[in-house]
């Protein structure tokens, strides 16, 4: 059972976490500044017009399917996997996590691409969906997997037959599990503007950026993104409450019957295969096969292999720089959410979440803002970058830290104590040791997400400081797209080492390793 | 020297106490059971004196040195106490000799020490193995050597064998006694079961309700509990209607017998008597005073349930077997001395 | 009973690795020199912050070309044009940047408060329809809007000569604009500025119900006409040539076509240039902004952009109608400053 104490939070850990959450939330201020600047004629004016909610409504919408889409994707995958002698069962185990490696706007353009007709909403749904699936399927194979199989057994004996037994026991399970990959992918397809504008979805993104960078009215855009993040936080909620009407078990006593993988038929087996090549296929194979026939027809300038690995360089680099920011600043808040249930621990974590659901344009700008008028020194450097990425993706860090965290049990850390380490090195030697696959899986997945974020990094960026992401741009920029297909490949090849190293840790962990990003 | 010596202890978890009004003494080397039932607060007290919960009146002194009082509360890892909680709680990712060394590191003679402990709990075959691999009972003797290796003060033991088999628990209870005494460690168990608590505590003290309701020797509560609830704490109880007939006697639906007077009661007084199960008997008579309702076989003994004639409800301890049928009319007879209380 | 003890090798292996990368990275000099605030007052330099809207594949080789002719180092930042602009906004006096080089006159026109005024010595060098009236920025180099057509479908005799047969039945969803482009915009408001709200309003409505295709860029509009996906594009007139030297000139499918001259659509827009208030001493910036316009420059933007040269006595490229001869519609590009009453209107008719 996941101990919550009821004591008070220790005053030093509510406020480091409360420092690092308002960390987070500096685009928020940017936000309330400029909002604050806009007449309310202005507002309203903004909020009447029938266009914005038309494009809310298909963002909305977007979002909408795309989840649904994940979902009706992961649990079969999810259950081929951990409940059934798939084979090639460990191969498809360690791929699984590879499509988080393709940006969206790289999928977009492959796509079309390849077929030029492609665009529309259904055309934006099946792309966002190939891309983010595994935010949902990584923490649901976790929950399937930890599953005590127990339970089934008893609703069984009671009468109900398998597949109802497993939907009122294992399946209530994994619900938090599936509403936090939710979030994540809702949030991702609301604030995502690459993947829409090729493939000419008019969505609520859109109309932000159009707002930026064709009225230069940021006041106005401010508006517009302030009404993102009030989405986000309706989303937020409403995945804390499917967090937590559900009860989470571990196995408490004895040995925690694991469900025994269930034999296929030929059949059977040859469909599932299947199933997971075309997983594959649309998620990875093709945008790599497109990307590599780009290659192919030539370009005017060569390419210049200086330029590319030192963008290979510089992304690895920078990335990870935001990953490390990003963990340390979860850290406290993780450790917060997961001991104590009060009020200002859940407002602390919701806060945290804001960078999530705005556009990156929205967090360059608040940045360039703060840091130019607060940090002058640090404009336009490489730390600024990094910790541009942090804000922006920390809560991918805090979801993976924090339900690490939840697995540790409290007595633990007060043992240690008793043997006596001071409160901080107890945590550090019990909880912080236990959990740190988990903590580190999610410092993985923000390394990842952030070698492929483009628009603050154009914003933020050290001058002549290139990633593979503004590589890539600069070129499709110029339609010279056989140029850009080296860099787009570089990309995802370079994000597929944590995305690779993500699936192989989760693998070769028990249980206790939940990427709950 | 007292090893441990509260006065007043009143604590909880923000707004009113959860315990209140707690003190007592300890000397060394002794185990103190705390029993009470769930929400009695025992669990509270026992994170009150480890120094997890700070406390909100009342003053702890271990060895004559203060460590909570309203003027300072020393931390946790400052009171040399030790902890093995409800399920042993070993470090997942150490063997066990690195479990058992976690408190002292940094003591030179650590290796020698983790051996000696490792001979005493009877597990120098496992010094690598990993938590995982070992059983419960096995777990919960490791936890207990963790806590012993830096020779603490006090040992908190927090229900320790709950999570126990029944036909190990029995074994483990001696085992962790005899530790104990073999480490000269003084020790407080908190536990639900009466049984446990009457079979390895030297001092006992019942919780109810946040408060001690009873302090002394297992021997002494049982004996002479001052309360019917202390008596029902500690087993099952007969509270029988009774009048004071003499300086030594009460007079009693089931007649007149011994009866030790509690407080100052005057002749006539009315009140009630406790009886334990085992001090009554069943007889056959021509005088029936109680009708048989049904009877309960445990092994070394039964208990049978008996109605008498005013509808008032008896259990009766037999050690030997007898065929019980319900509805047979029979006299039921106190054997030994009953407790009145007003 | 104990959790399981975790084994994570390799996750443990990826992760601390990448702790080290960041540390390593952080030792090592920091390639990027800006400093806030540092643009300001320095009359000799031997470096220029210059935040340019055309991309590092297209002008990189040119600063190049700079700094061996001069010395002086270029330290370009490279973006959208409009989002520079909001950055160099929000970024105010403390911005780094000295020279802002943009991709279109609307997005120069929005940090006019940011620019200096230019010196007699460059503006004397561009005609006054191509530069700011207050002589804040000037016109680099022109893009005329043409029509790309797709012959497997439209022969070139068919190809519309005017933006307004566009609404016509016969083109019922197959002209593909890009609303959220500022050329597209500079052309709306020239069409403002000439014919009035009310005749534009009437074509974009016209379009929208003549179900008109949206496209975020030029380039993807010359993609979708070159892939047959729809028959008329409009876009800036380099895109063509662009696209045909990166690929072919074979094997391209899409054309392009002039409208006729004082069509609205054939709207001729500039890059330009303009030198930040910080920066107005700056003997550097002002030598950078007169060798974008010297002959040598505006040579190298024709033969490698296939863009208009604005400087006088260099001549356009091969093929390309001449310059005087489009014309456009009759305004100066400083006239097309209503940015925002052209947005309105496109949001109005939903196009935006």
């Amino acid at each position: 059972m996941i101990k919550r104490t009821s004591h008070r939070a220790p005053p030093l850990l509510l406020w480091g976490a409360a420092l690092c959450a308002a960390i987070a939330a500096i685009p928020l201020v940017y936000l309330v500044i400029r909002i604050g600047g806009a007449g309310a004629a202005d507002i309203w004016a903004i909020l009447t017009r029938l266009r914005t909610w038309e494009t809310v409504a298909t963002s909305v919408g977007l979002a909408t399917v795309v989840v649904i889409a994940c979902l009706l994707i992961s649990y079969p995958t999810a259950l081929l996997l951990t409940r059934t002698k798939l084979p090639l069962r460990r191969l498809w185990f360690t791929t699984v996590a590879l499509p988080l490696a393709v940006p969206s706007y790289v999928a977009a353009y492959a796509w079309v691409a390849l077929i030029p007709g492609m665009n529309g909403f259904w055309a934006a749904a099946l792309i966002l969906t190939m891309v983010s699936f595994p935010y949902v399927l990584l923490p649901l194979l976790i929950s399937l997997r930890s599953a005590d199989i127990g339970l089934e057994q008893v609703a069984r004996s009671l009468g109900n037959k398998p597949v109802a037994a497993f939907f009122a026991t294992t399946f209530r399970q994994s619900v938090p599990a599936a509403a936090a990959g939710s979030l994540l992918v809702a949030l991702y397809v609301l604030s995502d503007f690459g993947a829409v504008a090729l493939l000419r979805v008019d969505a609520f993104t859109r109309v932000i950026y159009t707002s930026y960078r064709a009225s230069f009215d940021r006041t106005n855009a401010a508006v517009l993104a302030g009404m993102l993040v009030l989405l986000a936080v309706i989303l937020i909620s409403l995945e804390r409450k499917a967090r937590g009407r559900s009860l989470r078990f571990r196995a408490d006593k004895g040995v925690a019957s694991s469900p025994l993988p269930k034999a296929l038929t030929p059949a059977l087996s040859a469909l599932s295969s299947l199933w997971f090549v075309a997983i594959a296929t649309i998620s990875l194979a093709i945008p790599v096969i497109s990307l590599l026939i780009r290659l192919g027809e030539g370009t005017r300038r060569p390419l210049d292999w200086a330029e590319l690995l030192g963008a290979v360089a510089n992304t690895a680099w920078v990335s990870a720089l935001g990953a490390v920011i990003a963990v340390l600043l979860a850290l406290p808040i993780a450790a917060l959410a997961s001991r104590f249930r009060s009020r200002s621990a859940s407002t602390i974590e919701s806060v945290s979440y804001s960078g999530l659901a705005l556009p990156g344009v929205v967090i360059g700008l608040s940045l360039v803002f703060l840091s130019i008028n607060t940090v002058p020194f640090l404009y336009q450097s490489f730390v600024l970058l990094a910790f541009a990425y942090a804000v922006l993706f920390l809560p991918k860090s805090l979801g993976a830290s924090r339900t690490a965290l939840e697995n540790v049990p409290p007595a633990l850390g007060q043992v240690a104590q008793t043997l006596g380490y001071k409160p901080l090195r107890a945590w550090l030697y019990t909880s912080g040791r236990i959990s740190w696959p988990g903590i580190a899986a999610g410092g993985l997945l923000v390394m990842l997400t952030a070698m492929k974020e483009l628009p603050a990094t154009l914003m933020l960026r050290p001058t002549g400081f290139d990633t593979l992401a503004t590589e890539l741009w600069s070129r499709t920029e110029l339609a010279a797209f056989g140029a850009a297909a080296p860099y787009a490949l570089a990309l995802i090849v370079l994000a597929a080492i944590p995305s690779f190293a993500l699936s192989r840790g989760f693998l070769t962990n028990s249980k206790e390793t939940m990427v709950n990003a | 020297m007292k090893a441990i010596s509260i006065r007043d202890l009143s604590s909880g978890y923000g707004g009113d106490p959860v315990i209140r009004d707690i003190s007592f003494d300890l000397e060394e080397k002794e185990l103190l059971a705390i029993l009470g039932p769930s929400g009695s607060g025992k669990t509270t007290l026992l994170k009150t004196i480890a120094g997890f919960l700070p406390a909100q009146s009342g003053l702890i002194k271990l060895d004559s040195q203060v460590v909570s009082s309203p003027q300072k509360i020393v931390p946790p890892e400052k009171r040399n106490i030790g902890l093995v909680p409800q399920e042993g709680s070993l470090f997942p990712h150490l063997d066990v000799s690195a479990n058992i060394s976690f408190g002292i590191r940094r003591n030179p003679k650590k290796t020698q020490r983790v051996a000696e402990l490792l001979e005493i709990i009877d597990m120098k075959e496992y010094a690598h193995a990993r938590p995982q691999e070992l059983s419960g009972g096995q777990q919960q003797r490791v936890a207990l050597a963790r806590a012993l290796a830096p020779t603490p003060k006090l040992i908190l033991l927090d229900e320790p064998f709950t999570a126990m088999d029944t036909s190990l628990r029995a074994q483990m209870r001696r085992d962790i006694r005899n530790i104990l005494t073999l480490t000269a460690t003084t020790a407080i168990m908190v536990t639900h079961d009466q049984e446990e608590a009457l079979a390895t505590a030297d001092q006992l003290a019942i919780m109810q309700d946040g408060r001690l309701i009873a302090f002394g020797t297992p021997h002494e509560l049982y004996e002479k509990p001052a309360s019917q609830d202390v008596a029902s704490s500690l087993g099952e109880v007969n509270a029988i209607p009774a009048t004071v007939e003499s300086e030594h006697s009460v007079n009693t639906e089931l007649g007149t017998f011994v009866a030790r007077i509690m407080g100052d009661a005057v002749l006539g007084q009315h009140g009630i008597v406790l009886v334990r199960p085992e001090a009554l008997t069943i007889e056959e008579t021509d005088s029936p005073n109680a009708k048989i309702t049904g009877s309960v076989f445990h092994g070394h003994d039964s208990t049978v349930t008996v109605s008498t004639n005013s509808g008032m409800v008896l259990k009766v301890r037999e050690s030997q077997q007898h065929d019980r049928v319900p509805g047979t009319l029979c006299a039921v007879k106190v054997l030994r001395e009953g407790i009145f209380l007003k | 009973m104990s959790l399981p003890r975790p084994r994570s090798t390799i996750l443990t292996a990826v992760a601390s690795i990448s702790l080290l990368l960041p540390v390593l990275a952080a030792c090592s000099s920091d390639t990027s020199s800006s400093d806030a605030g540092s643009s300001a007052g320095s009359t000799e330099s031997a470096e220029l912050v210059v935040y340019s809207g055309r991309s590092e594949e297209l002008v990189g080789p040119l600063f190049k070309e700079f700094t061996t002719e001069t010395g002086v180092t270029v330290n370009a930042r490279f973006g959208d044009s409009a989002e520079l602009a909001a950055q160099m906004l929000e970024e105010g006096d403390r911005s780094p940047a000295q020279i802002y080089f943009s991709q279109d006159a609307g997005a120069l026109g929005a940090v006019e408060e940011l620019l200096a005024t230019l010196p007699e010595s460059v503006t004397s060098l561009v005609p006054q329809q191509y530069r700011a009236t207050n002589n804040t920025w000037t016109g680099v180099t022109g893009r005329a809007r043409v029509i790309a057509y797709d012959p497997q479908s439209v022969p070139a005799e068919q190809v519309p000569q005017s933006v307004f047969e566009l609404t016509d039945e016969k083109w019922r969803g197959q002209v593909a604009i890009a609303p959220t482009n500022a050329s597209f915009q500079a052309f709306v408001t020239a069409m403002r500025v000439t014919q009035g709200d009310d005749v534009t309003r009437d074509w974009l409505t016209g379009l929208v119900n003549n179900d008109v295709q949206t496209y975020e860029k030029n380039g993807l509009i010359l993609d979708a006409v070159d892939s047959g996906q729809v028959q008329l594009g409009l876009i800036n007139h380099y895109y063509w040539y662009e696209k045909a030297a990166e690929v072919g000139e074979d094997n391209m499918r899409a054309e392009v076509a002039f409208m006729a001259p004082k069509d609205p659509g054939s709207l001729v827009n500039v890059a330009g240039v303009g030198i930040l208030k910080g920066a107005a001493e700056n003997s550097a910036a002002i030598e950078f902004v007169q060798w974008l316009l010297s002959p040598n420059t505006q040579e190298w933007f024709v033969n490698n952009t296939y863009e208009y040269p604005l400087v006088e006595d260099v001549a356009s490229a091969e093929g390309l109608p001449e310059l005087d001869s489009l014309a456009g519609p009759d305004i100066a590009l400083a006239q097309l400053a209503d940015l925002p009453g052209t947005l309105n209107m496109l949001q109005d008719v939903g196009l935006l």
